[in-house]
């Protein structure tokens, strides 16, 4: 019965703590971004492989949006429509 | 179809089964998407061993691809990863403690790759981009379909490995100890192997974006020509 | 003397790129230039050490508890919340840290390295000091991996390859050729 007991308060507590942790550092340390980067992440698989050569799925949104990566550079989502989604949101950015 | 499917838009019509034919061939995880490598290499010694890998990821993949989805709703975004994280955790440990009370050689040969399940890029992958934005139906059958292609990317790997480096495949002799390639076992083999592969389905895209290019131009010429 | 045999295995012998397949994605992913590869590793090797002591102490508690099943969950867990943490904390104090180290944080998360080298330390049975330099030791071979990598892959973007070994093909076949020549360390330290 320990092990179970253990496991409940042991998990619980960490993640409970790791929650607020996070929700509060979240909230401390904000920094204002392009919403246009958010919206491009969105669009992305978010295996944050590195496949793309950029670090992760929010740097390859970034420079996808500085025009420095192709939008066919994400190798997960070349397949399932990603680069004509990041098209279509390039196209509809406000000038 | 391909290009089509799989947006990560939810999906009006339930149970549609191009969903599950996209991640075993069109998307396949290992081939098209390249994600996954390191449980590919390094579990492909030989194909039994690529298939207890495969059947693993398989589980876990539709277990939290069915729990995800359920949840979707009341997963603040700010906490996402975290969240999925834990769950995908919480469903590795338990094929963990299976497959050590029920394949103990398997386990053991598979080590520590059985936890790294977690953090396997297909299923953050498909967590990310599919069962946070689905329905649950759907959710299993692009877990099903996505799990499927990485079995049968392991399996087809695994046999090569086992077929050159050992002669025989899933143990039974093929032509057995006549004729070895001892380094496709050893870790550079799983490299130049899994390239090869790779290399080998780029070159049968290319000839077949060739075959199609030379298929419009003769068409277009016909037209050309019934005008005239 | 035993931390020193530890550390220079981890770099050539255990090699975790060459020899034991973990950390792929990135491994391939960004080494299509020397800068990022030199980026990556300075992240890879501080997130390395960061992770390693913490599951460490981690372990003690759990295996004191009788509850070491919960290991993957619970170092999978803190991992993921201390990369997130750091990443939110370099992005507001330090832009120029971010810039140079931070930014490749997300891929760390789900990056197999990290995981791994937490349990391997758990496996053997390391004392902190030996797990603090096999730490080092992998996270300096991951990076000498990589950046050896993206000097490679730098000249063969400029030699001409036939169309299907463009790309991850290619690739993976120089990786082999890498990893070949890593073999020949092996047996050259026994523990």
């Amino acid at each position: 019965m320990t092990v179970f007991l253990y496991t409940i308060i042991v998990l619980g507590a960490i993640s409970f703590s790791a929650g607020v942790f996070l929700a509060f550092a979240a909230k401390k340390f904000e920094v204002k971004e392009d919403p246009l980067v958010k919206e491009v992440t969105a669009a992305l698989p978010g295996a944050n492989c590195g496949a793309c050569g950029f670090p992760g799925c929010e740097g390859f949104a970034k420079e996808i949006i500085k025009g420095a990566a192709k939008a066919d550079g994400c190798v997960p989502g070349r397949k399932s429509g990603v680069p004509e989604k990041i098209k279509a949101i390039l196209e509809n950015r406000p000038k | 179809m391909s290009d089509k499917t799989l947006n990560s838009e939810p999906r009006k019509k339930t149970f549609d089964f191009s969903v599950f034919t996209d991640g075993v061939l069109a998307n396949n995880p290992v081939f098209i998407q390249v994600i996954g490598m390191c449980p590919t290499l390094a579990t492909t010694t030989s194909a039994i061993n690529g298939l207890g890998m495969g059947v693993a990821t398989l589980f876990v993949l539709v277990m939290s691809n069915i729990m995800l989805s359920l949840v979707r709703k009341w997963i603040p975004d700010k906490i996402r990863i975290p969240i999925f994280i834990i769950i995908i955790a919480g469903f590795v440990t338990i094929v963990d403690l299976l497959m050590h009370a029920f394949t103990y050689e398997l386990w053991k040969t598979l080590g520590i790759f059985i936890p790294l399940i977690v953090v396997n890029c297909i299923i953050m992958a498909r967590a990310e981009q599919f069962a946070s934005k689905n329905k649950v139906a759907d959710s299993i059958l692009d877990g099903i379909g996505n799990g499927i292609g990485f079995i049968g990317a392991l399996v087809l790997v695994g046999s090569i490995r086992e077929l050159l480096g050992n002669g025989t495949v899933f143990g039974l002799t093929v032509w057995g100890e006549a004729f070895r390639v001892f380094l496709v076992i050893l870790p550079p083999g799983a490299f130049i192997t899994l390239g090869l592969l790779l290399a080998l389905f780029n070159w049968i895209g290319i000839e077949r974006k060739k075959a199609e290019k030379k298929r419009a131009d003769a068409l277009k010429a016909a037209q050309a020509g019934e005008k005239a | 003397m035993k931390v020193f045999m530890i550390f220079f295995a981890a770099i050539l012998v255990n090699n975790f790129v060459l020899q034991k397949f973990l950390g792929i994605c990135p491994f391939l992913g960004v080494t299509k230039k020397i800068d990022t590869a030199a980026g990556m590793t300075m992240a890879v090797i501080f997130v390395m050490m960061l992770a390693s002591i913490i599951t460490w102490l981690l372990n003690g508690l759990l295996v004191a508890l009788g509850i070491g099943f919960l290991t993957t969950i619970v170092f999978i867990l803190v991992i993921a919340v201390l990369v997130q943490f750091v990443e939110i904390f370099l992005k507001k104090s330090s832009p120029a840290l971010y810039q140079a180290l931070g930014i490749y944080l997300p891929l760390i998360t789900t990056n197999c390295a990290i995981l791994g080298l937490a349990l391997i330390n758990v496996q053997s049975n390391y004392s902190l000091l030996e797990t603090v330099f096999n730490s080092l030791g992998a996270g300096v071979g991951y990076g000498m991996s990589m950046i050896l990598f993206a000097g490679i892959r730098e000249q063969m973007d400029l030699a001409e390859i036939p169309e299907p070994f463009k790309g991850f093909s290619g690739a993976l076949v120089t990786a082999g050729l890498m990893s070949m020549a890593f073999m020949g360390f092996n047996g050259m330290i026994k523990l």
